[in-house]
Formats: C-alpha cells, structure tokens, sequence
C-alpha cells in the first residue's frame, strides 16, 4: 500500500512538472471516454434495442422491388388494396411516413421529426400507450379532420418534463 | 399534458398520448418525437394529393402474418398481388417490380441500409476497444510510473530524480 501511494505521489508531481503533457493527456482520455459513449449508445439504440411490438416474430416488413432499389416504399393506394387483397395471410397492414414539422418554441421555431401512421399501426404492433391513449383507425378517416397526435418518449420528457396529467 | 394542443405547421393538434420509451418509430436512427395519423396531410410537404397519388410512393409497410401463416405463404399471395397491379398500374409498377417480405426482427433501418450500417457498426465498436485498451494502459502507466521506469534502465541520472522528489 505504501508502495501504491508513494507511486501516486510521483505521478502527481511528475503530472504538476509537465502540465502541456498532463493537458494532452486527460484531454485525450475525456475525448476517448466521450466518443466511447457516444458510439454505445448509437449502437445500442439502433441495433440492440428490443421492440415493445407484441409476438415481433409475427411481423413482417412489406418492400417493393424495383431496377434502383431492392427495399423501396408504396404508394398510400397500394397500401389500401394490400389490405383488402392479403387478408388471408395477414391479420393486418399498416403504414408510415416520416415528416419533418415546424413547432414554435418560446417565440421561435423548432423542426421536429413527425411519423404519420394508419389508425391501425399502433393496435397492430400491439404496442400501448406509456400516458393516455393510442391512435386509433377512429383517429385516420377523413383527410385533415382528425388534429391529434401521441408524443415520442423524449419529446415529452424535454417538453413536459415528464408530466403524467 | 393530456389534451394539451402543441402548433405544428401553423395548426393546433391534441396530444392524446405518449408512446413507450422502447419504441424508437420505424426507422431506429431516426426517432419521431410526434405521431399523427396519416390522414393528416398537412403535416407532409406535397402537392396536397398524396392520399390519391400512386406517384407517391414514401409509404414504409409492416403487416402481421395471421397465426400459422409462412412467409413462403404470404409471399405467395403478394406475387399475385404484384402481377396485377403490373397489368392494372404499368406506369408505377413496371414490368420488373415485385414484392419481398422481411421479417422484422432481422431489419434494423431498412436491408439495404443494414448492408451499410452493421459492418460500420462493428467497426466503431472495434475502434471503441482500441480507444478503452489505450485509456486503460495510460491508466496503468499513471499509477505505476517508478516502477515502469525503473524497468527501463534509465541512465542514473534519471533514477536520482524521482528519488529527489520523493
């Protein structure tokens, strides 16, 4: 032990004499220790995140293939009549879109990423509502005439520091 | 906060709810912080057809297989399904277009992004370990320096002053 502390000392005092080295040092290390942790939890949220959809081994991803790209997206038509025409092999098709929308924030104006699904999406995945209630097919009938939405986790955290009311 | 209205494109929407912290949209990397339902077009920067438009193809589709079902099964009807809007809709869906099925636990963004992202992955996570292992040996260098030096058989000038120090 007096081993261990005699060697702390020096180092201190060695640390003290080279301050350019010392600077470098633990300037190297923060930035290491920071970039760990920014690359873990890019990694896990993108690839060891597990889904809180119900039976995900039931779901299934729909691409159409075409010359460019080998997992394209559908046209809102061909999602309808995917659901009309498939329903002896699926129990139920739903779709997304991404958007970016405009908030207005404290005088100013925000961009935040928006996903418009089908009423059916949320019920489909199975996945409930953290506070309040879900979208539901009841919310997506009529075009422009149903102006609510559900909050993403962190928008909600940042925005209303969490508030369950 | 339920029933709270939030300005999105210059329009009042109700918050009804909050979705589960796990679930991080539809595409991973990129995490909504609002969901609306699809109806409500004037959230999306288009012509206002987009509902209408088979030209409008930015729909991302999941569907749940019915219980029993294979996906050689379902890959089956969506063929069919394929084929007639080949004949019905030539002008979107050309002569080489068809219909694949994924299961969703094997994507994580989409396959031909996956194809792109896991082997970066795994290279930044090789990257982090050279970063911890050079940390850790630096760590060690700090904490044992008379006895790393000392192993070096430095010339005495240099032993002395450690010795001096202390």
């Amino acid at each position: 032990m007096e081993t261990l502390f005699r060697d702390l000392r020096f180092a201190v005092r060695r640390l003290v004499k080279k301050p350019v080295f010392t600077t470098i040092a633990i300037v190297s290390l923060a930035i290491g220790s920071g970039a760990n942790t920014a690359i873990f939890t890019l990694v896990k949220a993108v690839m060891v995140g597990e889904s809180p959809a119900k039976r995900p081994q039931e779901l299934v991803e729909v691409y159409r293939a075409t010359a460019g790209f080998s997992h394209a997206t559908f046209s809102y038509p061909d999602l309808e009549e995917l659901g009309l025409d498939t329903g002896e092999v699926f129990s139920g098709v739903a779709g997304s879109r991404i958007s970016f929308v405009q908030t207005d924030v404290d005088g100013g104006v925000e961009v935040l990423v928006a996903e418009l699904v089908t009423g059916n999406f949320f019920p489909m995945l199975g996945i409930p509502p953290l506070v309040g209630r879900s979208l539901l097919p009841s919310d997506d009938i009529s075009p422009g005439a149903h102006p609510v939405v559900m909050l993403g986790y962190g928008a909600w955290q940042r925005r209303f520091g969490g508030d369950p009311g | 906060m339920i029933g709270e209205t939030i300005s999105l494109n210059g329009s009042e929407y109700k918050i009804i709810g909050v979705v589960p912290r796990g679930w991080t949209g539809n595409l991973r990397a990129m995490t909504p912080e609002i969901y609306a339902p699809m109806m409500m077009g004037s959230l999306v920067p288009s012509d206002g057809n987009e509902l209408d438009s088979r030209g409008d193809m930015s729909i991302f589709v999941k569907a749940r297989l019915n219980q029993g079902v294979a996906l050689v099964e379902a890959q089956g009807v969506l063929d069919r399904f394929a084929e007639s809007h080949r004949r019905s809709h030539p002008e979107q869906w050309q002569a080489d277009n068809v219909i694949t099925l994924v299961p969703t636990v094997e994507v994580i963004m989409n396959p031909m992004v996956d194809r792109i992202i896991v082997p970066a992955a795994a290279v930044l996570i090789v990257v982090m370990l050279l970063v911890l292992t050079i940390a850790c040996a630096n760590l060690a260098a700090f904490c044992s320096p008379r006895r790393w030096i000392a192993g070096r058989k430095l010339p005495p000038a240099w032993h002395s002053e450690p010795r001096g120090l202390l």
